[in-house]
């Protein structure tokens, strides 16, 4: 009976767990071996969903510790790439609908885009910004799809739809991107 | 149009600062460890507001597994917000063996009875390991079981779902009296025993 809770009334102390400590320096070295491949692109996946490399940085934390909480039942028999993406989405989504967008990083735009001639600098704040004016959905899907290379399926996968709503949204998302682009329109 | 799209991409990331991903680990894992230790947390000081009961009978019976696939969907709220159960640990409640038991307590369950339980639970010769699962945390594993599912996410909140203690028994034939005796206990809803292999989660869902 070495196992028993040591829980008193007085003291909300954690219950003793056994077992749970073992194998804890492995995991943790499994864990940050996955970030260390991982991290990076999801960081910047996050980035081209909330044009913060700050709070992308905060996300992309969010996402693996969520991930390191569940790591002994997802490190097998799942799909850790996908999977990532899919708690990244999901925390971006939670996030937006928790501050109801007034968070200045996912907030409106103004009205017209700046227009910056191709190559300068300046372009990929543009295609940030483009990205920014879409539903939160069709950006997922754009970034999960061309910035990812993702194929549809996966695509689909990670977001919980269908493959016919990734390539109906990716083509209206292009379809908006284009317009939004529209002083340097996307060559096709 | 995709080939300069990407590159396109690639150039929106272009001016990546930068990030260790070793401080990136060391930080989720920080994080990570304090999400896992909720679960292991007397935590329920002051959560007895809300009266809304949500695990009527047989909810507790966990099909659910596994990471979510659109084929799998559940039918209804309540199956969805019921604890996954661990893949090592039999689908169905067992009735006559058990090693892992999940006590779900009532909704508006006072500081008084969960203490009571507790001094119960920490003098029950029978019990190998127990932890504690807040609303809080339950919602915390819905939320990632249901990442793909905003729709219900946005449906519940913490305080509709029910805290529960985690068991793990010495023996599983053991069970049997152990469900008969806490069954009545104050605050406790329901009794749920399953068998599981040692490396299941304490409890037998996740």
């Amino acid at each position: 009976m070495t196992e028993a809770p040591t829980v008193t009334t007085a003291d909300p102390a954690p219950l003793r767990i056994g077992a749970r400590r073992r194998g804890t320096a492995a995991r943790d070295e499994e864990f940050t071996a996955f970030v260390e491949a991982a991290g990076t692109r999801l960081r910047r996946s996050a980035y081209l969903m909330c044009r913060d490399w700050h709070l992308a940085q905060d996300l992309t934390q969010q996402t693996l510790a969520k991930m390191y909480a569940v790591w002994g039942r997802i490190r097998q028999d799942t799909n850790l790439e996908a999977y990532s993406r899919r708690v990244l989405m999901n925390t971006v989504f939670d996030q937006r609908r928790r501050r109801s967008g007034s968070e200045v990083v996912l907030a409106e735009l103004p009205e017209h885009p700046d227009r910056t001639a191709p190559g300068t600098p300046e372009l990929r704040v543009t295609l940030v910004d483009a990205l920014a004016r879409l539903p939160v959905r069709d950006r997922a899907i754009l970034v999960l799809r061309h910035a990812e290379d993702h194929s549809v399926e996966t695509v689909a996968a990670i977001l919980g739809v269908s493959a016919s709503v990734v390539k109906m949204g990716n083509a209206r998302a292009l379809a908006r991107l284009r317009t939004l682009l529209d002083g340097h329109p996307l060559e096709d | 149009m995709d080939q300069d799209l990407r590159q396109r991409f690639d150039m929106a990331v272009s001016g990546d600062p930068g990030a260790d991903p070793g401080e990136l680990a060391r930080a989720a894992i920080a994080d990570g460890g304090r999400i896992r230790h909720r679960r292991q947390r007397l935590a329920g000081v002051g959560m007895a507001a809300g009266l809304v009961a949500v695990l009527g009978a047989g909810a507790g019976v966990a099909l659910l597994h596994g990471p979510r696939t659109p084929e799998n969907q559940p039918v209804t709220l309540e199956a969805a917000m019921a604890p996954a159960t661990a893949p090592s640990c039999t689908q169905q409640p067992d009735q006559q063996t058990a090693t892992d038991v999940v006590l779900f307590l009532r909704d508006g369950t006072t500081d008084k009875q969960r203490m009571a339980l507790v001094a119960k639970l920490d003098t029950d010769s029978r019990i190998q390991a127990t932890a504690f699962d807040t609303k809080e945390q339950a919602y915390e594993s819905f939320k990632l079981r249901w990442a793909d599912k905003p729709e219900l996410l946005a449906a519940v909140d913490p305080d509709k779902f029910p805290e529960a203690f985690l068991i793990r028994l010495l023996d599983a034939t053991q069970y049997p009296p152990f469900r008969a005796r806490y069954a009545t206990v104050s605050g406790v809803e329901q009794v749920v025993g399953r068998t599981c292999s040692s490396d299941a989660p304490i409890g037998g869902i996740q």
